[in-house]
């Protein structure tokens, strides 16, 4: 976005309420879609330093074209953008050649091969190791971030193994190790969303034919794969153990055999020395009190290091988060990414001074979920190239970093399991929201207002942000109220489907269920009647603003499934926007869909024809 | 918080067999189906009374794959119990006890007390691996065992208790050497850092002692 943009966008913020007019929405949305493209065809001309300069701006935060962003960056695609189609072409059909080749079915193959051969050119042995190496892989891609629906799907699924699968053929020495997975979730993730995007913004007006091919979502699996061997050409070596080669099932020669090989004393890997490096010479260097603390209480770097490097931080920051800091990490290079670890561990440094030994562990192997990543970066680029990046004074930047983590110690409890995880659920889905019919914010919030995109100025820092949500701060009681009150919307909600579901299995089930069903469907009424008890009293309504309302969804019965209905949602978002009245403005019901709680997810009934009409509408102060 | 003392555990076994199920339930009272899958190691920690002392466990929950083994080698030195796990209802998981096992005894130390846990006994019905062949195997090889279900929470306090139990007996015959750090045990600060008597006669008894 430019200034002016971001401007213009501070003025309606200012205002006090978002433009209304539709007209103005949708063609703000196309414009932008195809300025979008024109923004980075023009970066990418211009050579990588001026994307570079872009990307740390923040500027990719709610971009629709991120995953053409990090392909350039990460050099899988050329800076010329007249070589892209020629080049994705011949990218995505040598994957297929690959996938081809690498799929042969010996049942198929006219050759005379014996299927018992343990002979390592063999066919039918082949065939049999990659067998079990495609199990060992789907065994990891089904727990890929267990919470988020994304990742659930047999397609996406599917879609990880191949790709884990060719490349674990292709690279031999590597072949396939747990965290690959979790390093290729947010490309694919990111990719997807890119191709939505496309798809919704051709649905308004045309696009070029560049851009759709670049984002056409046939490739899905084609494109991916070659951004992924881009970065796994960075991470191999945070992959790889000496002397230890997988054989081709993926599995590794058993314990006895290793041990003949000196492998006794191989706790010294590229990546331990790596952590010893940036224990010993980087944050010594930079934060010699904390390096003296962690040194005396002997804790070792591997336990959390090894993860965080890596997953490249995929487990330590929500994913919008982690997003942003692979912007920085793909646009600066490896050596930043010391230089990362070195500024989280700085992040919490007055956490980590106060407690002992074990609590210090569990800080750093459950990183704190409210510690803000714009800070973590850019304290690892002024660390790493003062000269280049000293945008912020230190102090400032300390004092900041205090006020955010104390504002946001108060409702977080360190513990990564729960509250991080609710954290990361929520964040999750902060990608819609940065969609342009979404992107300012109102001000009848009791604190400041801040576009988030929008690369803050050195003004902004010193007056000291707090930790902003929606134009709320996250200690506002009106967030806390909201969160109540959709909680409280879920757990009804839960109870009554679960009441529901029960009585249904109750009346089919048949009559010599067994022991372990019975036991199930008590196990159902036993939560039923849980969850009625813990539902608290219902919290006066929240008020929302008057929305405007999306096309009326397709016809759905309230009982339809939450999931639906959001998906639903999103899917509309872009079409042209229409205000239609609400039914004396009496709101049937509000959902916190897995989402974030200042948005309300409203259904109301059509007074006309008894439609059921879905939107997202924003809570309003109180 | 004061402890008397404090024990370092290991989690062992093969990828998907349930190790962060059993530390989650055993440190948050809490299930968790699918869980993150675990990179290297995680870790947890438990206050426990055993005989009236308050004991402090810290857990070092390892990830499965062999990849990662010269990194679990690396926390069995320091590590006064262990939880070798397999899986009831996947027999392979089973079958790779013996190398687990030999792993471990390679490079811990002699006195480190193994338990073993034949986990998700709640899946009765897609049962693998019989309950006796889970006794035969610890009797064999001179472990404690238990069936437990991380999901349930059936025997998850049992497991993680009774192996602090066995090992502050054996550090009241003497056996552990509780000076050295190494074995996995650490005096709480309230303690008088030594007394006199328990740490000499504890090494001695250690060379003999052996596991079981």
């Amino acid at each position: 976005m430019s200034d002016e943009e971001g401007d213009a966008l501070t003025v309606m913020v200012q205002s006090g309420r978002l433009e209304k007019s539709s007209e103005n929405h949708s063609s703000f949305g196309n414009r932008k879609y195809g300025d979008e493209w024109e923004e980075l065809f023009q970066l990418s001309e211009n050579g990588l330093s001026s994307l570079q300069t872009h990307v740390l701006s923040m500027q990719l935060q709610g971009s629709r074209l991120r995953s053409v962003y990090w392909r350039i960056l990460l050099g899988s695609l050329p800076t010329s953008p007249s070589l892209w189609i020629s080049i994705l072409r011949q990218q995505r059909n040598s994957y297929r050649l690959l996938h081809q080749r690498l799929t042969v079915d010996p049942h198929q193959a006219n050759i005379e091969d014996d299927p018992l051969s343990q002979n390592s050119s063999s066919i039918w042995n082949q065939f049999f190791c990659d067998k079990e190496l495609r199990a060992l892989i789907r065994q990891d891609v089904v727990r890929t971030f267990p919470n988020e629906d994304f990742f659930r799907s047999e397609s996406i699924q599917s879609i990880m193994v191949n790709i884990l699968f060719c490349y674990a053929r292709e690279y031999p020495e590597i072949c396939y190790r747990q965290g690959m997975h979790e390093v290729l979730a947010p490309l694919l993730y990111v990719m997807q969303e890119d191709q939505k995007s496309l798809l919704r913004a051709r649905e308004l007006s045309s696009v070029s034919d560049r851009a759709a091919e670049i984002l056409d979502p046939a490739w899905l699996e084609e494109d991916v794969y070659w951004l992924f061997c881009k970065l796994m050409s960075h991470l191999a070596g945070s992959y790889r153990v000496r002397n230890m080669t997988p054989l081709s099932t993926g599995h590794f020669p058993k314990f006895s055999v290793i041990l003949n090989s000196e492998l006794i004393n191989v706790s010294e890997t590229e990546l331990t020395r790596r952590l010893i490096h940036i224990r010993d010479d980087l944050l010594s260097q930079f934060d010699k009190e904390l390096y003296l603390h962690l040194k005396n209480l002997d804790i070792p770097f591997q336990a959390f290091g090894i993860r965080w490097l890596r997953l490249l931080f995929g487990q330590e920051f929500p994913l919008q988060d982690l997003l942003y800091l692979w912007d920085a990490i793909f646009s600066e290079g490896d050596d930043l990414v010391n230089y990362v670890v070195v500024s989280m561990l700085s992040a919490i440094r007055d956490q980590l001074l106060k407690e002992d030994d074990t609590d210090c562990l569990m800080l750093l192997m459950r990183y704190p979920p409210g510690v803000n990543v714009r800070i973590v970066v850019e304290n690892a680029l002024q660390m790493w190239k003062p000269e280049k990046f000293s945008l912020f004074k230190e102090d400032s930047y300390k004092k900041e970093q205090l006020e955010t983590y104390n504002a946001q110690r108060q409702n977080i409890v360190p513990v990564k399991s729960i509250s991080g995880r609710l954290k990361k659920l929520n964040l999750w889905s902060q990608k819609k929201e940065t969609q342009p019919a979404m992107q300012c914010y109102i001000s009848n919030a009791p604190t400041k207002v801040t576009v988030t995109h929008k690369h803050p100025t050195r003004a902004d820092k010193m007056e000291g942000i707090q930790s902003i949500v929606e134009g709320f701060t996250l200690n506002d009681p009106i967030v806390t109220r909201a969160e109540v009150c959709h909680l409280h919307n879920l757990i009804f909600y839960v109870h009554t489907h679960l009441e529901r579901h029960h009585a249904t299995l109750e009346h089919s089930v048949p009559s010599n269920l067994s022991p372990d069903g019975r036991v199930a469907l008590d196990g159902i009424k036993q939560l039923c009647t849980h969850l009625a008890r813990s539902l608290p009293t219902r919290p006066k309504p929240l008020e929302v603003e008057a929305a405007f309302e999306a096309e009326p969804a397709p016809r759905m019965t309230p009982s339809s499934e939450i999931r639906n209905t959001s998906s639903e949602l999103q899917m509309n978002q872009e079409c042209p926007l229409e205000e239609i009245k609400v039914h004396d403005g009496q709101l049937l019901t509000s959902y916190m869909p897995l989402d974030n709680p200042l948005q309300a997810l409203c259904l109301h009934v059509s007074e006309k024809d008894a439609s059921l009409h879905i939107s997202y509408r924003r809570v309003l102060g109180a | 918080m004061s402890y008397a003392y404090l024990f370092k555990y290991i989690i062992i076994g093969d990828t998907g067999v349930g190790k962060s199920c059993l530390l989650l339930q055993f440190t948050d009272k809490r299930f968790q189906p699918v869980h993150d899958l675990t990179i290297g190691v995680e870790f947890g920690a438990r206050m426990i009374t055993i005989d009236g002392k308050q004991i402090k466990l810290q857990i070092w929950d390892t990830a499965g794959q062999e990849a990662f083994r010269s990194i679990t080698r690396s926390y069995y030195r320091g590590a006064a119990g262990a939880l070798l796990v397999y899986d009831i209802t996947r027999r392979e998981t089973f079958n790779h006890l013996t190398t687990w096992l030999e792993d471990a005894r390679q490079h811990s130390n002699s006195n480190m007390v193994i338990m073993l846990i034949g986990n998700k006994s709640d899946l009765e019905t897609r049962r693998e691996v019989k309950k006796e062949e889970g006794e035969a195997f610890a009797h064999e090889h001179g472990l404690i065992f238990m069936e437990t279900s991380a999901k349930t929470a059936a025997n998850v306090e049992e497991a993680f208790i009774n192996t602090a139990k066995e090992i502050y007996e054996k550090i009241q015959e003497g056996v552990f050497d509780i000076n050295n750090e190494a074995n996995g045990i650490k005096i709480g600060p309230q303690h008088s850092p030594t007394n006199p008597n328990l740490p000499q006669s504890g090494q001695g008894a250690g060379q003999g002692g052996g596991c079981c």
